[in-house]
């Protein structure tokens, strides 16, 4: 499900493609720091883009330091400095996140093996967030509440796509919003509803078979018939999306980072896309 | 005609009745203003009746439900959407013209609805095709759909200034001359 948020290396210039692998790479380093080694493979962009974003509109600047690759010492990477504050709660909100699916995929998965599996890495993960909870509370009750509402959504078994697409939104919305002081919070919040909005809608494209054989909820699924047609009013809703969400960010006017989040947003995004459709 | 007739009722039909009959003719007709407004009107009048009094569905004025489309405005622009949709579903469905669909559609945006916007700036444009302001709502959603976001090209970003090749120059400055001559003066003497 996740990983869906990426920049578009070909369009991205090198300095910014560095900055980006940057953040990427000191995520991962703060998730191995409080969350131990297998922590760092939960490690996904969608999550980078979160700390990203966050930095991008953060008082407090981050500086950056070569520095290399602890599972690979052959690859240079730049280091964050500062912005551990931001780095530390993305870290927080995926271990989190984590548990929440384990326990989700350990409902939902009918093959008994891989159902097993999962029960057997929950501990784990409960662990973790455990660990998580105490540092920031609220991002496990957004969580929380965000997956409640998702299951409601769902047993209601609704074809409107906005609803569908509510709880995720509404949850991205507040993730990157909180405790950040900032010129423009409605624009923020604006922002993560579309961000979340758009993950939830190229994750139910994405989805649509196996949804179909296994009988789960797909909002496309259950609106339209016809296979060609679905994908296209899905393709144009995700894009209808991406649309809004670069108006926004023009809106935004981010303190750093505006080249990366606008790569992601105008070719990062559409390529994620193009990938699902020919899937 | 009859309002339970066009609901394909038998007068005097419950409430339930009413609302789902009223639910699938809206589904069937979504697509045709014309006959959703029919509709429309045929629900309401059976609700008023019901709820006594005889009702007669005004033709033009929001004057009956005590707010007007204007201050649904004022409140948007002011950023207070969930006021201005609060005051658009106080509104009686027979009084939804145009511009309650394309507010709607507003808010809608504004809240991140995106699809349930798109549908509301559709109906609208259908409703008064001639309202450039409801067409260019529902165009850029159309235009949104099929290309994402898209960033002017930079290439074409310096079409302030117009293009000024040594060709331009030389006609411009023939056609200054030709003025001038035309006034009795004379820019370039040689021609």
């Amino acid at each position: 499900m996740f990983g869906y948020v990426k920049a578009f290396r070909p369009e991205l210039k090198g300095k910014d493609y560095d900055v980006y692998q940057g953040v990427y790479c000191s995520l991962c380093r703060r998730l191995g720091h409080d969350y131990g080694l297998l922590a760092r493979l939960t490690l996904n962009y969608d999550f980078a883009l979160l700390a990203l974003a966050r930095l991008s509109v953060a008082e407090e600047c981050c500086g950056f330091e070569a520095g290399r690759c602890s599972f690979n010492p052959t690859k240079k990477c730049l280091n964050c400095v500062g912005g551990a504050e931001q780095l530390a709660f993305a870290a927080a909100a995926a271990m989190i996140m984590c548990y929440y699916k384990v326990r989700d995929n350990i409902a939902d998965e009918r093959s008994l093996f891989k159902r097993l599996a999962f029960r057997l890495i929950r501990p784990y993960f409960s662990l973790k967030r455990k660990k998580a909870m105490k540092q920031y509370p609220q991002i496990d009750e957004i969580i929380a509440e965000a997956m409640r509402d998702q299951a409601q959504t769902e047993q209601s078994r609704t074809t409107g796509i906005d609803a569908a697409a509510h709880p995720s939104a509404q949850a991205m919305s507040r993730l990157l919003t909180m405790g950040l002081q900032t010129e423009k919070p409605e624009t923020l919040e604006r922002f993560g509803y579309l961000v979340g909005r758009w993950v939830y809608l190229t994750d139910a494209l994405d989805d649509c078979e196996k949804d179909r054989k296994s009988g789960s909820y797909n909002v496309f699924n259950l609106k339209y018939e016809k296979e060609e047609e679905k994908k296209e009013a899905a393709a144009g809703a995700i894009r209808l999306t991406a649309a809004g969400l670069g108006e926004c960010f023009e809106a935004l006017k981010p303190k750093r980072f505006g080249a990366i989040l606008e790569n992601i947003i105008q070719f990062g995004m559409e390529n994620t896309l193009n990938n699902v459709l020919k899937k | 005609m009859n309002p339970y007739e066009v609901l394909g009722l038998a007068p005097g039909a419950g409430d339930a009745q009413v609302k789902a009959a009223y639910k699938a003719k809206a589904r069937l007709f979504a697509n045709d203003p014309a006959q959703m407004r029919e509709i429309d009107r045929a629900y309401d009048e059976i609700v008023m009746n019901q709820m006594g009094g005889g009702y007669a569905p005004p033709n033009d004025s929001y004057a009956q439900s005590g707010v007007s489309l204007g201050e649904v405005r004022a409140k948007i622009n002011a950023g207070r959407i969930d006021e201005a949709d609060s005051l658009l579903e106080n509104m009686p469905v027979t009084l939804r013209s145009a511009e309650w669909y394309y507010l709607k559609g507003t808010v809608q945006h504004r809240k991140g609805w995106l699809e349930d916007a798109a549908q509301n700036f559709e109906r609208a444009a259908q409703m008064e095709p001639n309202n450039a302001e409801f067409r260019r709502a529902s165009d850029t959603v159309r235009q949104n759909r099929s290309a994402g976001y898209r960033t002017e090209d930079p290439s074409k970003k310096n079409d302030g200034c117009l293009h000024c090749s040594a060709c331009d120059m030389c006609s411009g400055l023939l056609c200054a001359d030709c003025c001038c001559e035309c006034m009795g003066g004379d820019l370039i003497p040689c021609c």
